[in-house]
């Protein structure tokens, strides 16, 4: 019997591929970055996501949301999963009236709109450019 | 990402239903709003069916029942004000036999001076306990179909004011590395209570608390605190225990009666007490657990006449305990016990509609069917203890969704 092994060695470096590409993606790389005029630190960034800590001095802090790194901002930061995440954001936007983060779709999004408030802080999944501060990578 | 997920898929179906269901532009998800799109509105629907033995149930027959359409919106005016207006469209006052009344539940614009200190200005929820700042018309956040009934809202037999239009600071700070200390300090106008005489047969229990919305009847300023203690991290983490207090002084109204015997300066007031209440609660959720309690002891005197009160103090008690466990991320059970002990000698207790002391056990079961829609079947059984009370039995099912 004649065996056809191209077909058979396509399908099995398609496995591959794909599994060693779910764990590339879980294990990406999460830099926390601010506006160089605010002053936060990494045990602030829950406080921060959460709106428990909205000020940082004078300046008001706006934490953005990035759509293309949430899942792994929330697993490996704030040890949530997204529906806990919404249903916490429910529940402070109805008792204190504080809105959540705005959702930006991209790295360079978030970078721009970190730039652009001095209270900024963000989440990206690159090294970050020399304009914004990093406040951690995890 | 250039492809949508299951969930995308999932959130983008519930939302689309809903909103065509609704007729408005909702956002896809409190978390997910961007301010710079517009100002989003959120909020919770709920209906139920409701079934009862109680004879002249105040909420109504058993059958299908519209709870309460909740819309609310959080304006950032500045970096430092921020405000909150809420409306709610509700079917199921007491004695309202069905018909819809459109209330404003909260109207307060907030000053943050710092992370532990916000002042507000308005119309606020009554900072006490756990549920009434936590829950209030949020049908689908609230782990049961009902309110415990003593701290149920004034329009439905509550015993204490839910609202308060006045001044209310709030914050917390971090204390010794364990959690933080949460406080509430408020002042307000004082509530009245307004007799309805056309509530049939009962006129003595059909006063319902007044928030004073258009000026304080008495001029006698509500004031009341919340102090509490949040664990944050180690064994106890989540664990918030505190005390909570409220003086006011309330006058009772019966428009039937034309010359007040308390004051000329009242009329149609037919008592008045000075309302003061000490008690505390606890909600903790360690795990997939949830526990909650709230404990209300009152000392009310009453004024022999205008100005000069009453040596003599009634007590009476209230409290609730509350139990649940969430299993695979969607079943909880849930259980909780109810007991007020209302001295009949009291005028306060006396002339509200929710006066009566009563005991009540209720079991039930909540099913999260995504993480915006959540169906609750809950059965109670309550003994009316005075005042030619009842014993009955009741279950509902409620639909609830938030968006």
């Amino acid at each position: 019997m004649r065996i056809h092994i191209t077909p058979l060695i396509g399908v099995i470096l398609l496995c591959a591929g794909i599994a060693t590409a779910l764990p590339a993606t879980s294990i990406a790389d999460v830099y926390v970055i601010a506006n160089p005029t605010a002053t936060v630190s990494a045990g602030d960034i829950k406080d921060i996501f959460l709106g428990e800590k909205q000020l940082s001095g004078s300046t008001k802090l706006a934490p953005i949301d990035n759509s293309a790194a949430q899942s792994e901002f929330l697993a490996k930061v704030m040890q949530l999963d997204s529906i806990k995440y919404d249903s916490l954001w429910t529940k402070k936007s109805f008792r204190d009236g504080v809105n959540p983060p705005a959702l930006k779709a991209s790295d360079a999004d978030v970078i721009n709109a970190v730039k652009a408030s001095p209270g900024g802080v963000g989440y990206i999944t690159s090294a970050p450019p020399p304009s914004v501060t990093l406040i951690k990578k995890f | 990402m250039s492809s949508l997920n299951w969930k995308d898929w999932r959130r983008l179906s519930r939302h689309a239903a809903l909103g065509a269901f609704l007729g408005l532009n909702l956002s896809a998800g409190v978390a997910q709003a961007d301010i710079s799109s517009g100002l989003p509105i959120h909020g919770f629907l709920d209906t139920y069916y409701g079934y009862t033995n109680e004879v002249n149930d105040p909420r109504g027959d058993s059958g299908f029942h519209l709870g309460t359409l909740d819309l609310y919106l959080n304006p950032q005016l500045t970096d430092r004000i921020r405000s909150l207006a809420e409306m709610v469209v509700e079917f199921d006052d007491w004695y309202g036999n069905g018909q819809p009344s459109i209330d404003v539940e909260r109207l307060q614009i907030g000053y943050q001076f710092t992370d532990g200190l916000t002042l507000w200005m308005g119309r606020f929820h009554t900072p006490y306990g756990w549920w009434n700042t936590a829950y209030h018309h949020g049908a689908e956040i609230q782990p049961t179909v009902l309110r415990p009934q003593f701290i149920a809202f004034e329009d439905h037999g509550g015993i204490l004011p839910s609202h308060t239009d006045g001044l209310w600071a709030n914050g917390h700070q971090d204390a010794g590395g364990l959690g933080r200390i949460t406080y509430d300090l408020f002042i307000g106008n004082g509530s009245r209570n307004l007799i309805n005489d056309a509530i049939a047969g009962t006129p003595q229990y059909s006063g319902q608390l007044d928030m004073n919305n258009g000026g304080d009847d008495n001029w006698q300023t509500a004031v009341g605190f919340r102090a509490g203690y949040e664990f944050r991290g180690g064994t106890l983490d989540t664990l918030w225990v505190g005390i909570h207090g409220l003086r006011e002084e309330v006058v009772t109204y019966d428009p039937a009666v034309a010359t007040s015997p308390i004051s000329d300066s009242y009329n149609g007031g037919i008592a008045e007490s000075m309302l003061q209440m000490v008690g505390g609660f606890a909600h903790w959720t360690p795990g997939d657990w949830e526990w909650m309690a709230e404990y209300y002891g009152f000392n009310n005197h009453a004024y022999l006449h205008p100005g000069v009160e009453s040596s003599v103090g009634h007590t009476s008690s209230a409290w609730y305990a509350q139990g649940g466990y969430t299993l695979v991320g969607r079943f909880t059970p849930y259980a909780r016990y109810e007991k007020t002990s209302f001295n009949q000698q009291d005028d306060y207790f006396r002339y509200l509609q929710g006066g009566q002391s009563y005991s009540r056990s209720l079991i039930g079961l909540r099913y999260d069917l995504n993480p915006q829609t959540a169906l609750k079947l809950d059965g109670g059984h309550t003994n009316a203890t005075t005042n030619g009370g009842q014993s009955y039995n009741e279950a509902h099912f409620q639909l609830a969704v938030r968006f």
